[in-house]
């Protein structure tokens, strides 16, 4: 088969998007949700029976765990460590106190009031992962949450797993709004809808970017939100405060070489707030930020959007003031 | 042509000199040994254990409580996992460009 063929459907509390390009569709199918499968019972804090439920009921234990949750923690752990503590997998407890207990669809969207006092969470070095990964020691009354790495980490496996079932071609797996490609890509390479939400139909209105290999991940306080008491609330957590994040900026967007990199450093991006840009200067990784009031920001090589691109001469004759004489 | 014959005195004096000789070097050997393993035992960690101390506090009192315990466990740490490839940065790929072909894209990315 050649072209783009594509499905989706849920998993893992959010939406899943495959599309392949010259090859087949149902292989790379069953491929991702092969790997979805894995995730949930591993990884999933909404599960009592899931991998990480039993190592956070087993705090200041050292425990033996699967590759693929070794793996995870790893992950976690590294994203902590290269933003120095911005994204961190120690927020588990802090996103329980916030109302964040369930899969997202069963949260009451607007719940009674909490009481809750906010502080620093525990941080990501009272976890010690063996280096083969497979012995990890959290310590007591710590819990891990693996969401946003977990989700990412999920959308790398399954794009190499899904070009390994189809064979030939290329594959674009979307994790709700976390991407990674692999393979050939099609002809313009694979175009992606920058959007606040991952759930905008790819073919509605906005800025769209093409990318041909690595990944693409936005993170964002515009969605999963919810109110306690009148208050709103998100997922974001501020490591630093426990709380969700308070930031100049509500989305950002980054293509990296794999998705876990993208989506860390977009999430990075919004807790760092008014250190970002500089940061991800530093980084050398293209991104797109969203500020609270509308602005968007691009660094790294992020493109203008077509529509508002113009030509050498036109800039001349508008900042000559002789445009539309 | 002579020939040097050792008289009894002096085959035992000899003998006994050898048995010294024996005698020292094995008593060489075993201090050597000991000395070695001593050496050895203080500058190689082998295989580390797995320790933990606890300090009581209250249950909502996290990060105190991690501050609290001292662990260590065997194998690297969080604090110098290097484990990964290229563990110490994020890795870039080419920055996307505007996409120049008509009909919808893709995906979408976004906040879920």
């Amino acid at each position: 088969m050649t072209g783009i063929a594509s499905a989706g459907w849920r998993a893992i509390g959010t939406g899943v998007r495959v599309v392949v390009h010259d090859g087949s569709l149902e292989a790379a199918r069953a491929a991702v949700a092969g790997v979805l499968d894995e995730v949930d019972r591993v990884m999933s804090r909404f599960r009592d029976d899931s991998e990480l439920s039993r190592l956070n009921a087993r705090s200041g234990e050292e425990v033996g765990v699967s590759p693929l949750l070794g793996d995870a923690i790893a992950a976690g752990l590294r994203a902590a460590r290269i933003t120095n503590g911005s994204v961190d997998p120690t927020v588990g407890r802090a996103m329980r106190l916030i109302g964040y207990d369930l899969d997202f669809r069963s949260l009451p969207q607007d719940g009674a009031p909490l009481e809750v006092r906010f502080e620093a969470v525990p941080g990501w070095q009272t976890v010690a992962l063996a280096a083969d990964r497979r012995r990890v020691r959290v310590a007591r009354g710590v819990e891990i949450d693996l969401g946003s790495v977990g989700k990412a980490l999920a959308a790398d496996l399954a794009a190499g797993r899904a070009l390994d079932a189809t064979g030939r071609g290329g594959v674009l797996i979307s994790l709700g709004g976390d991407i990674t490609v692999a393979g050939r890509p099609p002809d313009g390479d694979w175009r992606v809808l920058v959007a606040e939400d991952s759930e905008a139909p790819a073919d509605g209105p906005g800025e769209v970017v093409a990318i041909r290999t690595g990944a693409i991940a936005t993170s964002s306080t515009t969605v999963r939100r919810w109110r306690r008491g009148g208050r709103a609330l998100h997922h974001l957590i501020d490591p630093r405060t426990g709380a969700p994040v308070e930031s100049p900026w509500r989305t950002a967007s980054v293509v990296a070489a794999t998705c876990v990199d993208a989506n860390t450093a977009a999430t990075a991006a919004i807790v760092l707030g008014d250190a970002a840009l500089d940061w991800l200067r530093s980084t050398g990784l293209a991104a797109r930020l969203v500020s609270t009031d509308g602005e968007v920001v691009r660094v790294g090589g992020w493109p203008e959007p077509a529509e508002t691109r113009l030509s050498p001469d036109a800039v001349a004759l508008v900042a000559s003031g002789r445009a539309g004489s | 042509m002579t020939s040097h014959r050792r008289l009894p005195a002096e085959r035992d004096r000899a003998v006994a000199r050898l048995h010294s000789l024996t005698r020292g070097a094995a008593v060489g050997g075993v201090l050597g040994t000991l000395l070695f393993g001593a050496v050895a035992a203080a500058s190689y960690d082998g295989t580390a254990t797995t320790t933990t101390t606890t300090t009581t506090v209250t249950s909502d009192d996290s990060a105190a409580q991690v501050a609290a315990e001292d662990s260590t466990t065997s194998g690297t740490t969080a604090a110098d996992d290097e484990s990964s490839t290229d563990d110490s940065q994020l890795q870039a790929t080419p920055a996307p460009t505007t996409s120049t072909t008509s009909g919808a894209a893709h995906a979408s990315t976004g906040g879920s």
